[in-house]
């Protein structure tokens, strides 16, 4: 492809929590995450702009990076392709750097900028956050710094969409199509040393004094409610609320919804039932796809329960002060406040978790995060842990006015929490000690959360769960209701049809290695479609027991959690729960930390030693219970 | 003359400087948060455990060090008579 027909790269630079991704929004129109926490950028992502004045650009969005100095991965993609090393070479170098800056905060992040001109790259400056600079009493001459960089200067509201246009049109004027991108140098730049950084502090002290005026209001609300939040006793209060609030919310307010959707996904059924001649067609519909997909579908809400209140603990800045509060115990097992976010974002899924290990700057805390993140309870466990907690759980009032039940799931977050601390003290132990690398970690000033970017962010959830239920799940489904249907039962059959199944005899032929912690055979035959992803195993279960007991009206109606009741003890519901704390049921998950750790090894590490536990506790389980 | 880690709290600290000897990851990262000789620092917070990391405000910005991060900078009160 010719240089001229290919669309002008931009690359969007700035530090941490810059607004990059809001911009980077505002510009191409795509929805990515955007977060009020440093170091949510983990990888390069790119979109191309609406057309404008006949042509496009590809916007680069770069992961945050405070100097060209890198110290992490995430800096490492940024600086390489800034300075035209490594990977960015050629057509995928960019034409133009967009540098965002926090206009609130430019005595720390116009360094930068300083940086990146000294490359030699033609580059725009943009001052974003200008609100919140005037909320903070800073008079910006824009025009001076311009002056002083000796660039194009914008100042930006990005979030309102404010100073968006005006850099577009800048970036169009600042590269002609009929001329060749010039070639660039690659830059010498020196590492960093006390005397190179505080040249560069003093000349950005220097263009301040010229093109500011500053009343000194540090943000007063925010260091008010920092006063609290960061409190010993107080602060340590407010997040233990915080993450109760959490759970009840997800398993409370989700309910209605929950209901909602079951009895739409039971109308369905009984609609086609009654439409439809008896027929294999009719039992694949009801069974097998309405019923498959739809014992999942049911824990949608919960899921975006989750997600809204994690996307409002970033986008307030509330989760930075999470990790400050938690570093010391997390560094003690081996872990760091940074391997926070990971572990939380691992409560929704364990595969955003792992790629956001990308900001650990330690090698060793990273794959140690990386190997424990599958032990904290991800929401897909929450259709195993929710069906066989209200199976074998009775319901009744418990401390606090929170039901027994919302207690017992609490109990297994908690315990998920626990065992990824312990695996990772453990892997502490075996590694050997290396020296301490840096945790500094910003404490951004507390806003309101967006709520476009909050809605967006949760709607892609929905979107990518609806995507799963829709094309792996219903697979699955599709797949374990023939197996558990095929071959029909003999004309003399004596036992349900299940029985006769190739899903039972694969299930049978697993049972031996399960027997030991209680599993029947019908678990067995779960698991096997469970490893592709967890919520498959309650679908597997829906569709073993729908089968099964097709024949008998009474018994359809009667809910999963009845059925299971009726056909297993406590000890084996427990043994199933304990067991889904580790097990590493999940194809995604494996193949993530395979890409991530550049490897198989850590990948079988991790299958293996997350069995071994699995198999151990549901062992223990059952003993104590029976 | 103390160091970061040992000075006390909602105190203005000058500082005096930065040890780039032993560990140059984390000097380079102090470095370019603005940890830089003759700033103004103080410090705002200490975690729940073992008083550790600490928050310190940092050229408008609060910034979470742990405490032998601290220690590689050195600092004396600032007041406007030791100017």
């Amino acid at each position: 492809m010719s240089k001229a027909l290919r669309h002008p790269i931009i690359a969007l630079a700035g530090s941490p929590n810059a607004g990059k991704s809001v911009l980077f929004n505002a510009l191409t129109g795509l929805s990515q995450k955007v977060a009020n926490y440093p170091g949510v950028t983990v990888e390069k992502k790119s979109g191309l702009t609406p057309v404008w004045n006949n042509r496009q650009f590809l916007i680069m969005d770069l992961p945050g990076t405070y100097s060209l100095d890198p110290i992490s991965i995430d800096e490492q993609v940024a600086v390489d392709i800034l300075t035209g090393s490594g990977v960015a070479s050629g057509d995928d170098a960019p034409d133009l750097v967009v540098v965002v800056l926090d206009a609130s905060n430019l005595e720390r992040t116009l360094g930068l900028a300083l940086e990146i001109k000294s490359t030699g790259m033609p580059m725009i400056v943009v001052l974003n956050m200008m609100d919140l600079a005037q909320r903070r009493g800073i008079k910006i001459n824009t025009n001076m710094i311009a002056r002083e960089l000796g660039c194009t200067v914008i100042p930006m509201i990005a979030t309102k969409g404010d100073g968006v246009a005006a850099l577009m049109t800048k970036i169009d004027q600042a590269l002609p199509i009929d001329k060749a991108p010039e070639a660039r140098l690659h830059s010498n730049w020196e590492r960093a040393t006390t005397e190179s950084v505080t040249q560069r502090f003093t000349r950005v002290d220097a263009i301040l004094a010229k093109a500011t005026e500053t009343a000194l209001k540090s943000d007063r609300l925010t260091w008010k409610i920092d006063k609290i939040a960061l409190h010993p006793v107080w602060g340590t209060l407010i997040l233990v609320v915080v993450l109760l609030t959490l759970f009840q919310t997800v398993f409370t307010w989700a309910t209605p919804f929950a209901d909602l959707i079951e009895s739409g996904i039971g109308a369905l059924q009984s609609l086609t039932r009654s439409f439809l001649p008896d027929s294999i067609l009719r039992d694949l519909l009801t069974e097998g796809i309405l019923g498959g997909v739809g014992s999942v579908l049911v824990f949608l809400p919960q899921i975006m329960m989750l997600f809204l209140f994690i996307n409002l603990l970033e986008g307030s800045g509330y989760m930075a002060r999470a990790a400050f509060m938690l570093d010391r115990m997390m560094f003690s097992v081996g872990l760091q406040g940074r391997s926070f976010v990971p572990l939380l974002s691992s409560f929704a899924c364990a595969i955003p978790g792992i790629m956001a290990t990308r900001t650990i700057r330690d090698d060793r805390d990273r794959l140690t995060t990386i190997l424990v993140a599958p032990l904290i309870t991800c929401s897909a466990r929450l259709p195993v842990y929710t069906l066989l907690v209200s199976a074998f759980v009775p319901e009744k009032d418990g401390p606090l006015g929170i039901n027994s039940q919302a207690w017992v799931m609490f109990g297994l977050f908690v315990a998920g929490v626990f065992s990824a601390f312990a695996a990772a003290f453990v892997i502490k132990l075996f590694g050997k000690r290396g020296i301490q690398t840096p945790f500094m970690l910003e404490l951004p000033a507390y806003r309101w959360p967006h709520w476009r970017y909050v809605g967006t962010s949760m709607w892609l959830r929905v979107v990518s769960f609806l995507q799963r239920a829709g094309t792996v799940i219903l697979g699955l489904s599709v797949a374990i209701w023939f197996l558990s249907s095929y071959p029909k039962p003999p004309k003399d059959a004596d036992q349900p049809a299940i029985h006769y199944s190739a899903a039972a005899q694969i299930g049978h032929f697993i049972e031996p290695i399960v027997r030991p912690v209680g599993f029947d055979w019908r678990i067995a035959t779960g698991l096997v479609p469970g490893f592709a992803a967890r919520e498959v195993m309650v679908s597997a279960l829906a569709t073993v027991f729908a089968v099964e007991q097709s024949d008998n009206e009474e018994a359809t109606a009667l809910s999963l959690g009845q059925k299971l009741t009726q056909v297993w003890t406590p000890a084996t519901g427990f043994a199933l729960i304990a067991w889904y704390i580790f097990a590493p049921q999940c194809m995604a998950t494996i193949a993530t930390v395979r890409r991530e750790t550049g490897g198989w090894k850590w990948s079988l590490v991790m299958l293996a030693y997350m069995f071994s536990l699995a198999w151990l506790a549901a062992f223990v389980t059952f003993r104590i219970f029976s | 003359m103390t160091k970061l880690s040992d000075a006390p709290l909602f105190t203005p600290l000058r500082i005096r400087s930065i040890d780039t000897s032993a560990h140059a990851a984390i000097s380079r990262r102090l470095l370019e948060l603005g940890f830089i000789p003759d700033s103004i620092v103080e410090v705002r917070h200490e975690g729940p455990v073992l008083n550790d990391p600490l928050a310190v405000l940092v050229r408008g910005m609060v910034v979470a060090l742990r405490r032998y991060e601290a220690q590689l900078i050195t600092v004396e009160i600032f007041s406007e008579t030791t100017r």
